[in-house]
């Protein structure tokens, strides 16, 4: 059957004479043959845009943080904190459509870096960061990856994901050649998250993460010399900071 | 022929009508708005629109005939 650009009909069955679509009828009686057809209404357009970000712990967008190693002895330091403190990664799923979507579901991975931290890690809102009204979904996840089912989205709504994180190095202890390396050649931070129905969309976010060394030890000013010495042969730049302690960075920004 | 004038011999004689069974068969559609100017339904390889149908044919008994929606 021919189909009209203003509308479309499908064939739903023949009745009558015959019950097939196309055929032969060999005449034998009087009757009819009827084909009935419906009305054919194409799936409606399914759309949905996503992005994601990493934002400190209150929702403000970051493009890099600062990893801060406190010297424990000569020969030791610690990822003592980072700057900021806290982490998220954010989501936005948005329906520009003019129908519901249903049955969303998507996937995020965190780098390898970062764990999911919190009773209530993933959460998903209908405002920016954790504002407006919480959407319930079905949220699965394990250190650094999970899944979100979302039932529904409402046409031309946005709707937030917000997955609070943090640096798993927090509180480990190095030794100096592996913070100088890090210093001079640690990687940047990068976070996915493919939207895997009903359509794909895929958005990523990378940080970087300059170090931050500071010295508390006694004998500061020598091992900060030390240090200098070694950063200045990386070509690393140092300053001493008001506040008594020695800082030593490098940001790769 | 089929119908005509006889005129009648000295002799006599028949006039026979011979007949053959035929079906009426209408062939129709249902669903299909009449605002739709496409092909609905061929028939023995005449195509038909909303507007041609229901048409309806008498076939000869035995005789075959195609349709296709």
């Amino acid at each position: 059957m021919t189909v009209d650009a203003a509308k479309q009909y499908i064939w739903i069955s023949t009745s009558g004479l015959s019950t097939v679509k196309a055929g032969s009828l060999v005449i034998t009686g009087s009757g009819s043959i009827i084909g009935n057809y419906e009305v054919y209404v194409p799936p409606a357009q399914v759309d949905l845009t996503c992005q994601c970000y990493v934002t400190d712990g209150s929702f403000r967008k970051i493009g890099s943080f600062t990893t801060v190693f406190t010297r424990v002895n000569y020969a030791t330091y610690r990822l003592n904190s980072t700057k900021p403190n806290a982490f998220y990664y954010c989501i936005q799923i948005t329906n520009p459509g003019g129908t519901d979507v249903s049955g969303v579901v998507l996937s995020f991975q965190l780098d390898p870096e970062f764990v999911i931290v919190g009773s209530d890690p993933v959460q998903v809102h209908t405002g920016y960061g954790r504002t407006g009204l919480r959407v319930s979904a079905t949220v699965s996840y394990n250190t650094n990856s999970g899944t979100v089912n979302i039932a529904s989205i409402g046409a031309g709504q946005t709707l937030y994901i917000t997955i609070s994180m943090d640096y798993k190095f927090k509180g480990k202890t190095f030794t100096r050649s592996q913070v100088y390396s890090w210093v001079a050649n640690h990687p940047s931070n990068t976070f996915r998250c493919t939207l895997q129905n009903p359509v794909t969309c895929q958005c990523s976010a990378t940080v970087k993460d300059p170090a931050e060394i500071e010295s508390q030890w006694a004998g500061y000013v020598q091992a900060a010399t030390l240090i200098g010495l070694t950063l200045t042969g990386l070509g690393l730049a140092s300053k001493l900071r008001g506040n008594g302690k020695r800082k030593i960075s490098k940001k790769f920004v | 022929m089929q119908s005509g004038t006889i005129t009648v011999s000295n002799d006599g004689g028949t006039v026979t009508g011979y007949y053959k069974t035929q079906y009426n068969v209408n062939v129709g559609q249902s669903g299909v708005g009449a605002d739709f100017a496409g092909m609905v339904v061929v028939v023995d390889g005449v195509s038909l629109k909303v507007a041609d149908l229901p048409i309806s044919y008498w076939w000869d008994s035995g005789s075959s005939h195609s349709f296709a929606y």
